[in-house]
């Protein structure tokens, strides 16, 4: 039985064959066409990458500490600051010791 | 016979011509002719990495990248080439004449007109849908915090073979790391220069640059910069840097320095500008030397802080006489006292105690005379006399800070080594290499090595939280804070004599003193409102702590 099938399988062995190289040809003219497809895919990335560092430009602009001090003068705060310190022989109510 | 024998011999010639023929196409052009096909069904091109950021402790970026183009010129496809000149050079602001002239030099195919355009220009002239202007994909550096920093993040300019190049600070020091590896595609295309994926190519994909996230603190830096400027203004002085460390990890938390540049536009600037003065120029440090000099004594145990020194006049060193910086005298007096009046005359009695080994041997531990391996790529070091070189003034006045010279990174690190328990550290800038894997390496804190015991520093810093309370610059001093610190003026060095008219004003300390969060030095190159550290260094010092104090929450002690 086993050698029927082997006879079998030699057999339709040259009609495989001719499939598999059929099947080459479509696949390889297929994927010979995707190359525009693999093109506009890696533009698409290109432009996201861009797009992406425009962003990061701006986000990093708007957070900086000189627009943020700007912006702070525009709205009236100051940078000004007076510390009063109270020490304790400045208090009313002294403790014993 | 003779006919077969003719016709045998042109068969002959006409073969060894055929033949020759081919030799000539095959062998002595075949090169160039593989490589006019190679161009016509091969693509080829390099992928650039991008190089990597620069980041702030908090994360947020000093330095990044920003889309930029390289615009070029093909002039076999351009219609009109004056008018095209004219409205390209109108746009970039190039000279129209030379753009023309270029263009019209004859057989070029490619002429480029300006790197790294930013985005708005770029599409200002994409909009024109010029014929025979082509666009080519660059990157640019993005400071958006213009000319903070400028000398520690250095530049990024170009090589002699036109690449992207770091120069100076940390653009320089980590050139390799930030750049990355540029990848290639080589694939071969279509009639219409599309790829095709079944036949012959190779592809490397690049490896983009790896991120620095440094100890430096935006807030800090901000106002290290905003104080010094407002400083170098009221006191009138020409230069003027900031230095703030963190004693524990040799962290860099701020270096402000003035005059700098705006790193995004630095070939408008003087080259001399793009030196970090803070690691690569030197300066003498005058009194605020005394500190490292007492801690040298108080370790050798050849005094303490209550040994008297006689203060009663001016000291006799060889044909030499040290005076007092006022010319007052107040007899014996402490060694603490000694810092709080800032007496020359007192340090000259120190030093003769300690003895000129023991001077030498302290300052070659505190690191000075050799560089401090900080991460920055032009730190220098000045040298330092020969140790058989010195003789008995030397000594003298490189107790009070005179005759030595150092550098403003290399007096912090010594300072801090008294706010670290006796431990000196190496200054460090950047805290962290992240890969764009997201793969993080921090970079270990080096303790260098111990220059005095916890119990010398813990001494010295109640000498010098005295000098601060009881010394010339009390007055600016926040109230309710423990500030270690120590004034400066030092006379400048002109043509073998000291001129007195000019000074650099300095200001060294640590706050708060029981732990420090932070060590400073401000350095003024000569003020003109007054030549004293304690009236214009020192001020500066006491307002960027006071900011610090409120940034980081420490409450009056």
């Amino acid at each position: 039985m086993i050698v029927r099938f082997i006879r079998n399988l030699l057999r339709l062995t040259p009609l495989i064959a001719i499939f598999l190289i059929g099947l080459q040809f479509l696949v390889s003219n297929e994927l010979a066409g995707f190359g525009r497809n693999v093109q506009n895919a890696d533009m698409k990335i290109a432009e996201l990458r861009d797009e992406n560092e425009a962003l990061s430009q701006q986000v990093a602009s708007a957070s900086a500490l000189s627009t943020i001090a700007s912006k702070a003068e525009e709205m009236g705060f100051t940078a000004k600051t007076k510390y009063i310190v109270i020490g304790r022989e400045e208090f009313a109510l002294q403790p014993n010791h | 016979m003779w006919r077969i024998w003719t016709i045998f011999t042109i068969i002959c010639l006409l073969a060894f011509l055929v033949i020759a023929r081919l030799f000539y196409w095959q062998i002595i052009k075949g090169d160039k002719l593989r490589l006019q096909a190679s161009a016509q069904y091969y693509l080829s091109f390099d992928l650039p990495a991008t190089r990597g950021t620069i980041k702030a402790t908090d994360g947020q970026a000093l330095v990044l990248n920003q889309p930029a183009d390289l615009i070029y010129a093909s002039p076999p496809k351009i219609k009109n080439i004056p008018t095209f000149a004219g409205v390209i050079s109108g746009i970039l602001g190039l000279d129209k004449k030379k753009v023309l002239a270029d263009l019209e030099v004859p057989g070029r195919v490619w002429v480029p007109l300006a790197h790294k355009v930013e985005s708005d220009t770029s599409q200002k002239l994409k909009s024109l849908d010029l014929a025979g202007l082509g666009f080519e994909r660059e990157s640019k550096r993005y400071y958006p915090e213009s000319s903070m920093a400028a000398q520690l993040l250095g530049f990024v300019g170009s090589d002699e073979n036109g690449r992207d190049t770091g120069y100076f600070g940390l653009e320089g020091e980590y050139d390799r790391e930030l750049r990355g590896q540029d990848g290639k595609l080589e694939m071969e295309k279509d009639i219409k220069g599309a790829p095709i994926l079944v036949g012959e190519g190779e592809r490397i994909d690049p490896i983009d640059g790896r991120s620095l996230t440094l100890y430096l603190d935006r807030t800090v830096q901000f106002s290290a910069q905003r104080r010094l400027l407002e400083g170098i203004e009221t006191y009138g002085a020409k230069a003027g840097t900031v230095t703030i460390m963190d004693p524990v990890t040799g962290g860099i938390l701020a270096m402000a320095s003035f005059p700098n540049y705006d790193p995004s536009r630095f070939t408008d600037f003087d080259k001399d500008y793009y030196k970090n003065p803070i690691v690569a120029s030197a300066y003498e440090p005058g009194s605020t030397f005394k500190v490292l000099v007492m801690s040298a004594a108080l370790e050798n145990k050849v005094i303490t802080p209550n040994t008297i020194v006689d203060e009663s006049g001016p000291v006799q060193v060889g044909e030499y006489a040290v005076k007092t910086w006022n010319n007052e005298y107040h007899g014996p007096i402490t060694t603490t006292k000694v810092l709080e009046y800032s007496s020359n005359v007192g340090m000259v009695a120190v030093e003769r105690l300690l003895g000129p080994k023991k001077l030498l041997e302290a300052i070659h531990k505190f690191g000075f005379g050799e560089p401090t391996g900080v991460d920055l790529e032009e730190e220098t070091s000045p040298d330092l006399r020969p140790d058989r070189e010195w003789h008995e003034i030397d000594y003298a006045t490189a107790s009070f800070g005179q005759g030595i010279a150092v550098t403003p990174v290399q007096m912090v690190r010594a300072v801090a080594a008294i706010a670290n328990d006796g431990w000196l550290m190496q200054p460090e800038i950047v805290r962290e290499i992240t890969d764009t894997n997201g793969k993080k390496v921090q970079m270990p804190t080096k303790k260098i090595r111990r220059v005095m015991n916890e119990g010398t520093a813990n001494i010295l810093t109640e000498m010098m939280v005295a000098a601060v309370d009881n010394g010339e610059a009390k007055w600016a001093k926040p109230k309710g804070y423990r500030i270690a610190g120590k004034t400066g003026t030092a006379q400048i060095p002109v043509a073998g004599h000291y001129d007195a008219t000019k000074t650099i004003a300095s200001f060294v300390g640590f706050a708060p003193a029981d732990h420090p969060k932070f060590v400073m030095l401000v350095t003024l190159n000569e003020p003109s409102t007054s030549i004293w550290g304690s009236e214009t260094a020192a001020p500066i010092f006491f307002n960027i702590a006071k900011d610090l104090f409120s940034y980081y929450g420490i409450a009056p002690q």
